[in-house]
Parts: structure tokens; sequence; C-alpha cells
């Protein structure tokens, strides 16, 4: 017997709710069973007297309980519970199963004081009388449409579910594709970011920054590999990048995750760890991981690596596919950044090689060309220029003397004074240079510094007598430079001169030879390196960052 | 305080998906059109407090919607965010003129775009809330 009325909040009643409102003014009163029969939810606003006839005896409850589970288009029943009311009983069926009973009551005639009401109203112990007088103001729906009616509830009711259901798919899909949408957003800003020039970490950096709030993960990071020279293989010892809350120090996560992040790049896939005891012993920073091998044509690049989640929810196949993505595209820049860094070592490389054997034909120049590199890049530093702009400046210097190429020999390692004839043949050397590197497009802007660095700036220099300002500012750099240096190293036609003389050298010719700021600039430089390669006659070692 | 009222114009109906669901989750109203005519519809019968549209819609076009939205003075103050596509640059002064405060090209992050509405609409429940200038 069902005495409590029980509302339960659930998908199946929220559509029944709504048409009850609809039907209650034409006298059709509704109620939802569960498939055992229990009842879901019965309409409090059902007068009480259509309420005892479902709930006042256990017909209703037997019938449904008879009936388990019927075949597929089982009838729409109408039980007999009092003379004058039908209740009408419909399956809520999907698929042969059975999700609950659709309950309508109408009151088709009279209904009198029968001694079925009786029954009903004295178990409920209410008033025979004043049941059978509420009955009287219940709407009376016409006998012959209760059937009609009572099926037409039961399908507005699908109806119903079903656009609920696909509200929810709806939902479900939009969720989804919105998580797509961040995805290729992330795609697109990762591959418009590249630029192989630049350093991997800033370019990774951004990239675990951005995975690492879309994935909500714990952690992102990358680990490198280093190729030794002489090594077999490469070794990744070392956390490059780490984003997020970062749960111990990077040379102890690396130290833990050696054994996971090896058997990733064995297997050549990502792979991912939910169960705390996967992982190796040191690794008590983390619950969950995935490692994802950065690899291209075997060449092993790094590890790209996860760290928990921030709900701390198990890693699963969209954050697969999130991180096996994202690796993918570090593994495209990666291998393109060391190629670029080949080439350019390649390339420095050989311009080196290049000086080295020119300045190598008089062993009292030999290193100059790279001092003076080195210098000017210094000096340019100072004055305020780019990083790039200082890159160029080192490299004009470097090739500044390429045009003594074309001096005779005997002439470049004459001790003693030079002839007038001899003295013209030298002099060539800035436009020889020019020459040689004149038809290389990437070398345009660094000639300047070739063509011009024995020009004066009070007009007195070599070959064309520019003065002041005219003389392009790489022309006057690597002019300071290349005079320290010359009279700081022994020459065959002096020894060298203290540092101090030759500052106040420049000091003296500020103005005269040399552009009076860079010279006040220059002498306030620091030596001690200088000194050093001086004294070991080697050139200092140049740090080449930015490329042609 | 009553929840800000935003309304969403895109003729591709998973964009107006995507981000409806994004900004209720996040606890705004949202109104969607999916052109211009609708969108004016729209604004005529409900106010709103800002305006994310497409460029490219059939009919008019973002640039023109926002311009005929800016002309109102009722609506003069309404931030208008333009959706377009990548590549795609507007003159100088064509923002101003249409009250366009914000551009962003696709493919957008629907995460952005959340974090970008609730700081053009924040600074306004902070001053109402207080009354006072931040």
């Amino acid at each position: 017997m069902h005495t409590a009325l029980t509302v339960k909040n659930s998908p199946t009643a929220a559509p029944l709710l709504r048409l009850a409102e609809r039907w209650r003014p034409a006298g059709v009163y509704l109620a939802l069973l569960e498939p055992g029969g229990a009842v879901q939810w019965i309409d409090p606003q059902m007068p009480r007297a259509m309420n005892l006839c479902l709930t006042g005896d256990r017909t209703l409850a037997d019938y449904v309980g008879r009936r388990g589970h019927p075949a597929a288009g089982a009838p729409h029943a109408v039980l007999p519970v009092v003379p004058g009311v039908q209740v009408h009983v419909l399956p809520v069926q999907r698929r042969r199963k059975i999700h609950g009973w659709i309950v309508a009551v109408m009151r088709t005639d009279m209904v009198r004081a029968s001694e079925e009401l009786q029954r009903l109203a004295g178990r409920a112990q209410l008033d025979t009388w004043a049941v059978a007088q509420q009955m009287v103001r219940v709407p009376q729906v016409p006998e012959a449409s209760a059937a009609a009616l009572a099926g037409l509830v039961g399908q507005m009711y699908d109806d119903l579910a079903l656009a609920g259901t696909a509200t929810q798919e709806l939902s479900g899909v939009t969720e989804q594709l919105t998580a797509v949408y961040e995805e290729i957003s992330l795609f697109y800003k990762i591959s418009s970011g590249m630029r192989f020039s630049q350093k991997p970490d800033a370019f990774l950096e951004n990239v675990c920054r951005e995975v690492q709030e879309i994935g909500s993960f714990g952690a992102v990071g990358v680990a490198l590999a280093r190729q030794e020279e002489d090594a077999a293989e490469p070794v990744i010892d070392e956390m490059a990048v780490l984003v997020g809350s970062c749960p111990a120090p990077r040379h102890e996560i690396m130290a833990a995750l050696h054994g996971p992040i090896a058997a990733a790049l064995l297997a050549g896939e990502t792979q991912i760890h939910n169960d705390r005891r996967d992982l190796p012993p040191g690794a008590t920073f983390a619950r969950r991981l995935a490692c994802v091998p950065l690899i291209r044509d075997k060449r092993i690049l790094g590890a790209l690596l996860a760290l928990d989640k921030q709900s701390d929810a198990e890693l699963n196949s969209a954050d697969l596919k999130l991180l096996s993505n994202v690796g993918n595209q570090c593994s495209i820049f990666l291998e393109n950044a060391s190629l670029y860094q080949d080439m350019q070592g390649l390339l420095m490389g050989v311009l080196h090689a290049l000086t080295r054997s020119i300045d190598a034909k008089d062993a009292y120049t030999r290193g100059h060309s790279q001092r003076v590199a080195e210098l000017s890049r210094t000096l340019a530093r100072r004055a305020g220029l780019s990083d790039e702009q200082c890159e160029r400046v080192y490299l004009s210097g470097l090739l500044h003397d390429v045009g003594k190429i074309g001096v005779p020999e005997t002439v470049l390692t004459k001790p003693g004074r030079l002839t007038d004839a001899e003295f013209e043949a030298i002099k060539k050397h800035p436009t020889i240079g020019a020459q040689i590197l004149g038809n290389i497009k990437q070398l345009q802007d660094i000639l300047p510094g070739v063509l011009y660095h024995h020009e004066r700036w009070d007009g007195r220099g070599y070959p064309y007598n520019l003065a002041g300002e005219d003389i392009p500012l790489m022309g006057r750099i690597i002019c300071v430079a290349d005079s320290f240096d010359a009279m700081s190293s022994t020459r065959t036609y002096r020894p060298a001169l203290p540092l101090e003389t030759v500052l106040n050298e420049i000091r003296r010719c500020a103005g005269a030879q040399f552009d009076p700021n860079l010279a006040r600039l220059f002498v306030a430089l620091d030596f001690s390196p200088y000194r050093r390669a001086i004294e070991e006659h080697v050139p200092i070692i140049p740090m080449v960052e930015i490329a042609i | 305080m009553n929840a800000k009222s935003i309304l969403v114009v895109d003729d591709e109906t998973h964009i107006l998906h995507v981000v409806s669901l994004k900004l209720r989750y996040a606890g705004f109203n949202v109104l969607t059109a999916r052109d211009g005519e609708e969108a004016m519809d729209a604004l005529a019968a409900t106010p709103v407090d800002l305006i994310i549209t497409d460029f490219q819609m059939p009919g008019i076009n973002g640039v023109e919607l926002a311009g005929q939205v800016h002309a109102t003075a009722a609506r003069r103050h309404l931030p208008i965010i333009l959706l377009t596509a990548h590549g795609l640059t507007l003159e100088p002064g064509v923002m101003e003129r249409a009250g366009i405060v914000l551009c962003l090209s696709k493919p957008f992050s629907p995460r952005e775009i959340l974090s970008r509405v609730t700081d053009l609409l924040a600074p306004a429940l902070v001053v109402e809330d207080s009354g006072a200038l931040i």
C-alpha cells in the first residue's frame, strides 16, 4: 500500500511533470511508476479521491508486478478499480525493455458510493460520501475518448523524453567540440609561433604552458636529448622546461623518471601510467604520468612529460591524443631547430677556418680577425645595438681583412718600412674584400665593416676619404677594434704596446682617427679576457647565438 | 547582482553552441542569432551587456552590424567583440567607428573568449558594487 507520496527528480519523471500541468485541467491525472511497480511520481495536485483509486488498494501494483517483462508492444491496459473511473496503464518501453509505467486516471462517468468505493474509502479511513462528493467536482472525460487520450499522453511522453535525450546528447557533443576547438587553436598557435632560429627553450616553454592549461595537467615538461661528441647514443639527463606546480626540483624529477622515459623511447609511442605502483620508487611526487617520446626519423630528440591532472582524475585517451599531437609538433620543431643549428655551425666553422688561414700567413696576425670580431661585438653592445645587429658586427669584424688574400704575401709579412707602392697594395684590401663578399646576398649588410674600417673620422682615411658620420657605423666600430688589436699585439715592425699606452693612444686619437663617442665607450671596456687571449696568442672563443 | 547577458551572432551553428555553452557554464545569460537581422531583433527585445559577432555572415557582415548597434545612443556603450578569419585586418579607424573593442581570429580558443569577456565585463561589476572608482 502506497500512502507516502514521493517525488524523485529524474530524467524520466521530468517530461511527465510538464504533461501533468497540461492535462490536469482536462481531468486526466498522471503518475509514473518504476518498472517494478513502486511509485516514482504522482501528481501532487491530483484530487485525493482520484489518488485513492491509484493507491487505495493493490490492483495497480499487482497488475504491474504481474506484467514483469512483457513482449514487445505490450497492451495499454485499463484497470477496473471503481465504476466510473478508468485507470489506464501504459508501459514506457525502449527496445523491448520496460523503463517504467505511465498511469493516467480519468473519471468517465458518475461515481456513486459503490461497494468498491466504500472499500477504498474505508481502508484509507475516509468518509465514503465525502469522497463521492469530491468525485462530482472532478471534470468528466467522455468514455469514448478516454483510451485515445491516454494513448496520446503516452505518445507525448515518448516525444518529450526523446527530445530530452537529444538535448543532453547535444550538450555532450558541444562539450567535446569545445575541447577540440581548444586543441585546434593550440596547434595553430604552435605552428605559427615556430621560428627555427629561436632557442628551443623559449618555444617549448610556451607550448608546455598552453598544454598544461588546456589539459589541466599538474605539471608539463620537456627533457631534451644531448649528443656528446664520441657517445654512441644521445643522452637525456636534463629537464629543459617544466611548468605548472612542480612537485620536486627538476633534477630529482629527471633522475626518478629516467626509467619510464627510456621505456617510452624504446616503445616509440606515448605511454600512460595511472597507477602509482607502476612508477619507479623514486617518483613519490606524482601519481599519474604520461611520457611522450620525441623522435623524428629514428633520431631521439627528447621527451615530453605530463604529471598528474589537476582534478587528480586518471589520464584518459583525450589526454593521450593531445599530448601525442603536441609531442609531434615539438619533434618537428626540435628537428628543424637542430638542422638549423647544424647549418649555422657549418657556416661559422667555414668562415672561421677561412679567416684563420688568412691571418696565419703572418704569425703575428694569428687570431687577429677573431679578436677584432669579439671586440667589435662588445663595443657594439656597449653602444646600444640590438642583439641581432651585434651579431652582424661580429661577422663583419671576422671578415674585415678577407681582402688581404689579394695582397702579395711578401708585402704582408715584410719587416720594416713599406715603400709607397707596397703601402698602396695593402690599402686595396678593403675594396678587394668587399668585391670578394659582394656577390653573397646574405652578407650585404656586413660589407660596410669590410669596406670602411680604414676610413678616419677626420676624413684622411682610405679608400674613399669619408668623414664623420658619413662613415657607416660598422666601419667606425671595427676601425677602433682593429687599431686596438694591432697596437696591442707584437708585429713585425714593433713589439706589443702595454694596455694603458694603447688606451691613451685611442683617447688621443678620438675625433681624429676615431669616432669620439665610440672611442670613449671603448676605453671603458673590461679587457681582462682580451689580455689572456693575447698572452696565449689564441682567439677568444666566440659565442655565436644568432644566425646569418 | 543580476547575471550579465551576452549576444552571440554567427551563421555557423556549431560556433554558437560552443561559445554559448562556455559562457553559460560561467554564469552568463546567452542569446544567440544567426545573422545581423536576427541579432537586431534580439537586441530590440532584450538588453545585453556585450556582443560577440562573426565577421563573415549572410546579409550584413559583423562590422556593419557593429556599426548599426554602435550608432544607437542606447547601445553606444556596448563592447563588441569581432570574430574574424585568420589574416583579416581591418582598416585603422574601422574598429573605433563600429565600437569593436577586440578582434579575435579563428581558430579561437573558447577559454580565451571567456577570459576576454570576463575582463571586459568585470570592471563594471566592481564599480556597481562599491560605487567607487577603482
